[in-house]
């Protein structure tokens, strides 16, 4: 087998339109200061498409990013990362993926693909090492993810698959690639667009070697250490799967309940990880390779499925007042199969009952009633009756038939599960993040509910916290590494395990800017030094996860963000939770002020001319 | 020449200026009303401007029913049940809407409900054919357009009804200054565009014509001043009567192309519709000046007066009002930029736009409505 020593520097660019395709090289500056997977593609989209594109259009790109870490061994790191114009938002959307397709890109020999163009009818393309074969997908149109994936096992170890809410565009259409998924932002449904159906990897082809074993295996080792001494990724999630987050999250008043009125629920612990797990005698199924052993498969109803993931339980659960776990993982199985986002699913779902509740339109749809949700997600992916204005998703379904305020999504993205009136820093996390109502910009409900790091409903240090564990993130899905080594690299280290939560909280909360310096995260660039041969240091690491964020944020501004659009849905600022005595609401006015100004944003949002610069971007 | 046919209504009684709000009592009981609920939002209550309200009661027989602050920006049917209750439970019989945008269209709903003994979706379906319950509007200086018109605008709905004018608008400094120099170029541009439209419409009518004409002739003379100290009292309060006019006149003719527009982006891109309206009014006079019928010429005597009016050439007359009316918009240009591109609207959207806007009026085709979007989107 031959060998990749560090990175092989090149992408493949495929021409839909012409069906060609050619090599790209990849600036070793640009790696440096992109790091790689999310970032890396961020750069390229923003040299090679003009904004103001039609996310529908040829000249929207699908880029897919592997990341430095891949294929290397180190611990969590088979994931990748795609970027392109999300038809949901209309601005850039990012996502990240455990599934096989990034390995088998990876030892194909590439870092990244580029698809652009149109296929005059629908395709598939077969990625080897020697270039890219374009095959006739007519017999796979119409099919479902699990049976085109089935059917490509042979063609290579790696395939990234659309199902028919793709082919239909709806605008919230995943991408599947084993039992992962590109979920959110509708990458589906551009490649729908696109008549790509799917795009399978060879593999197996290279070998991925560090540039300094010594170095990479000290921090793989260390990094492995601390991911098997932590509380929450050796025991928590191990155990029972990311579904652990119901009781905690229903502890904490953050859990949604009835389109986001609730907070808590007495039902929730049915659909909790611990339950499950007993339930469905669970055994791990996750994303490979992992240490943290977080996805689950179990025996539900005489047949093996994976477990839904929390963003899933939550949303389709709690959120509609379903507490019945096999009827969660019927959903689940549905959209995984027509290849449809959990989430914006579930969220549009909710609004479609509140919405027959208040009598704005007439369907089947109740809370807490599972009857008529299957045909209703079966509707959305053939975009048949009402599932064709509901497969647009809230905002759109808002503009048309009111409900504005309890359209629960931000810039057109649906909001994860995580109540943000129950931490003031997620609110503004959701409020600011690039993509829309995104989880995973931060996780800052972790640190602030879960962890009790930050006082959920204090002004004070929010602005900063929020803007630091966004640079970190952005970082991280730059490398490719999976998020939830942050729970392990992050508190494991001496200074933040033995400092006393009454000591940590304050100073997190007071004195934000300085504690961060003290937060130790050596470890990642420590390993992406080792696998690249380049210097990296802490601090540059993090600028370099500022970089890509602020240039995420500036894609989006040509796009036409700014401040007004960094809000939150009305019913989190105006109305209180039903689990809250104090009726709480988010102050977000105030907490973004804080977020703009520790960002180097103007009042209206928009970089300002010296942050740029002193990142190094270039203005266009 | 008196026109052969046409029709005007013009129902609110406007109190303006020094000690306006002075006015409220005698004015609630003229419509045999004492118990108002009173809605504000939570920014104009922080600016003290409920504080400001209730002292000008103090000394008269209104009590107040119930004051709510914390009002929405969007008058989603959740908050119109909600208070459509609470003037129920309290015994109410009036309403002051302290405020514009949010607050107003969302007093004017709860009137609806409360007047018709009904369920608001259930209006959308009701011929309102008797007076609603008395209401007064104070507003600020951050008009979005409607809110003094005989239209309501609720969740995503549009009523409209002669009955839904205002009783009252009261026009005080105390209220109207606290407004920014952005918001009070919306609301000027705002009134601008209704203005223009209601009266460059093919059926002539004299009475909305001078309403119209007041309205430019307020911003036209108010307007720069104001935007750059909004505080300014006279031309805060200018641009509230500006906006009061042209909301009658807006009630008096069909929407305009403009309006339309207006509407279908800001709903689609959060943008406020003034700052739109600014745009699309620049390439909407431009393209009616190379039109058949043209610019009318009278509101070159609105704008600039009887002297220059009089002294312009009528064959220049339309060109010279043109050039004041881009005079006015220009003004806002700090605020406003000058294409719909600059807003960083997507090209591939107007297509979206022009589409919504056709199924919204259909008095225009979806050419039409593509023309002015790529004119204004390109600035040609």
């Amino acid at each position: 087998m031959q060998e990749i020593i560090g990175t092989s520097n090149k992408v493949i660019e495929v021409d839909l339109s012409s069906q060609s395709y050619r090599e790209i090289p990849i600036a070793e500056k640009d790696l440096e200061l992109y790091l790689g997977g999310k970032g890396l593609g961020l750069k390229l989209f923003y040299d090679r498409v003009p904004a103001g594109i039609d996310p529908f259009s040829d000249e929207n790109e699908f880029i897919v990013m592997t990341g430095v870490y891949v294929g290397t061994g180190a611990p969590c790191a088979g994931r990748f990362a795609a970027v392109t114009k999300s038809p949901l938002t209309g601005l850039m959307g990012t996502g990240s993926c455990g599934g096989p397709f990034g390995m088998a890109l990876k030892t194909s020999g590439w870092d990244g693909l580029i698809v652009k163009g149109k296929a005059k009818s629908p395709t598939y393309l077969v990625i080897s090492s020697k270039g890219v074969e374009f095959k006739d997908a007519k017999k796979f149109w119409g099919k479902d993810t699990q049976t085109v994936q089935k059917a490509l096992e042979k063609e290579g170890s790696g395939a990234l698959v659309i199902g028919q809410a793709g082919e239909n565009k709806v605008l919230y259409a995943n991408v599947c690639s084993g039992h992962r998924f590109l979920g959110r932002c509708g990458m589906g449904a551009v490649l729908g667009s696109k008549n790509l159906k799917a795009i399978v990897a060879k593999g197996n082809e290279f070998k991925i070697l560090p540039k300094n074993p010594k170095k990479f295996d000290k921090a793989r080792k260390k990094t492995l250490k601390f991911i098997n001494r932590n509380q929450i990724t050796s025991i928590l999630y191990r155990q029972f799967g990311t579904n652990a987050n119901v009781n905690l999250s229903n502890a904490g008043g953050i859990l949604p309940v009835r389109n986001f009125t609730g907070g808590s629920h007495g039902e929730a612990h049915k659909i909790s990880g611990e339950e499950m797990a007993e339930r469905f005698d669970t055994k791990f199924s996750t994303c490979k390779p992992c240490a943290i052993l977080c996805g689950h498969k179990g025996n539900i109803n005489g047949e093996i499925r994976q477990i839904p993931e929390y963003e899933t339980v939550g949303t389709f659960g709690s959120n509609l007042e379903i507490f019945d776990p096999v009827a969660i993982s019927n959903f689940n199985e549905l959209c995984t199969k027509y290849g449809l986002d959990t989430i914006s699913t579930a969220v549009t779902i909710a609004w479609a009952m509140e919405a027959t509740e208040k009598g704005l339109i007439k369907t089947d749809l109740k809370f807490g009633s599972p009857d008529n949700i299957e045909k209703t997600i079966t509707d959305i992916a053939f975009r048949r009756g009402f599932g064709d204005d509901l497969a647009n998703g809230t905002r759109k379904l808002s503009q048309k038939y009111g409900g504005a305020d309890f359209a629960i999504n931000v810039k057109g993205l649906e909001m994860a599960a995580y109540d943000p009136r129950g931490a003031w820093g997620q609110a503004l996390s959701y409020a600011v993040a690039n993509r829309g109502a995104c989880h995973l910009s931060t996780a800052s409900f972790a640190v602030e509910v879960y962890l009790n790091m930050h006082d959920p409903f204090s002004l004070k240090g929010k602005g900063s916290m929020i803007a630091f564990i966004e640079d970190v993130t952005c970082a991280i899905n730059s490398m490719h590494i999976c998020q939830f080594t942050a729970f392990a690299v992050e508190l494991e280290p001496f200074v933040v395990k033995y400092t006393p939560t009454f000591l940590l909280n304050p100073m997190i909360t007071y004195l934000n800017p300085i504690a961060t310096k003290f937060m130790d995260v050596s470890l990642w660039p420590e390993m992406w030094s080792g696998i690249t041969g380049k210097r990296m240091g802490m601090f540059k690491w993090i600028k370099a996860g500022r970089r890509i964020h602020v240039l995420e944020r500036y894609m989006n501004t040509r796009e036409g963000i700014s401040r007004k659009d960094d809000t939150l849905p009305q019913r989190f600022l105006t109305e209180g939770r039903h689990c809250d005595p104090q009726q709480r609401t988010v102050p977000l006015d105030q907490l973004i002020d804080s977020y703009y100004k520790a960002r180097g944003f103007d009042k209206n949002g928009i970089p300002k001319d010296r942050t740029l610069k002193r990142l190094k971007i270039e203005k266009k | 020449m008196i026109p052969y046919n046409f029709t005007f209504l013009s129902h609110p009684k406007i109190c303006s200026g020094l000690k306006a709000l002075e006015h409220i009592p005698f004015e609630l009981e003229s419509l045999n009303a004492r118990k108002p609920l009173v809605i504000t939002s939570n920014r104009w209550d922080k600016k003290g401007l409920s504080k400001t309200l209730i002292k000008a009661l103090y000394d008269s027989n209104i009590i107040i029913g119930a004051l709510f602050t914390n009002a929405p920006f969007y008058p989603s049917v959740t908050i119109i049940n909600e208070l459509s209750q609470l003037y129920r439970d309290r015994g109410c019989d009036s309403i002051i809407a302290l405020g514009c945008g949010g607050v107003a269209y969302i007093a004017k709903a709860v009137n609806m409900v409360v007047s018709l003994k009904t369920d608001i979706l259930q209006c959308a379906d009701i011929t309102i054919t008797s007076p609603l319950k008395p209401m007064i509007i104070v507003p600020t200086a951050d008009c979005q357009g409607g809110e003094m018109a005989a239209i309501a605008y609720y969740e995503r709905f549009e009523k409209q009804s002669d009955f839904l004018y205002p009783d009252v608008i009261v026009i005080d400094s105390r209220i109207t200054r606290h407004a920014n120099s952005q918001e009070v170029a919306n609301s000027a541009l705002t009134a601008l565009a209704h203005a223009i439209e209601a009266c460059g419409i093919d059926a002539p009518n004299p009475i909305n014509d001078a309403y119209a004409h007041t309205a430019l002739q307020f911003i036209y003379q108010y307007l720069q001043r104001t935007i750059k100290r909004p505080s300014y009292k006279d031309g805060s309060v200018a641009i509230v009567n500006a906006a009061a006019c042209a909301d009658t006149a807006f009630s008096n003719a069909p929407q305009g192309i403009v309006h339309v527009l207006a509407q279908v982006i800001a709903l689609d891109t959060n943008l406020q519709a003034g700052m739109v309206m600014g745009i699309l009014l620049r390439y909407y006079l431009a393209d009616k000046l190379h039109t058949k019928g043209g610019i009318r010429p009278e509101l070159l005597l609105a704008l600039a007066g009887i002297d220059t009016y009089a002294k312009t050439p009528e064959k220049e007359r339309q060109k010279t009002a043109y050039e004041y009316l881009i005079q006015c918009i220009d003004t806002t240009r700090e605020f406003v930029p000058a294409t719909l591109k600059g807003l960083n609207i997507p090209r591939y959207k107007l297509k979206e736009y022009a589409r919504l806007a056709a199924t919204k009026n259909k008095q225009y085709k979806e050419s039409a409505y593509m023309e002015l979007l790529e004119k204004a989107w390109e600035g040609k």
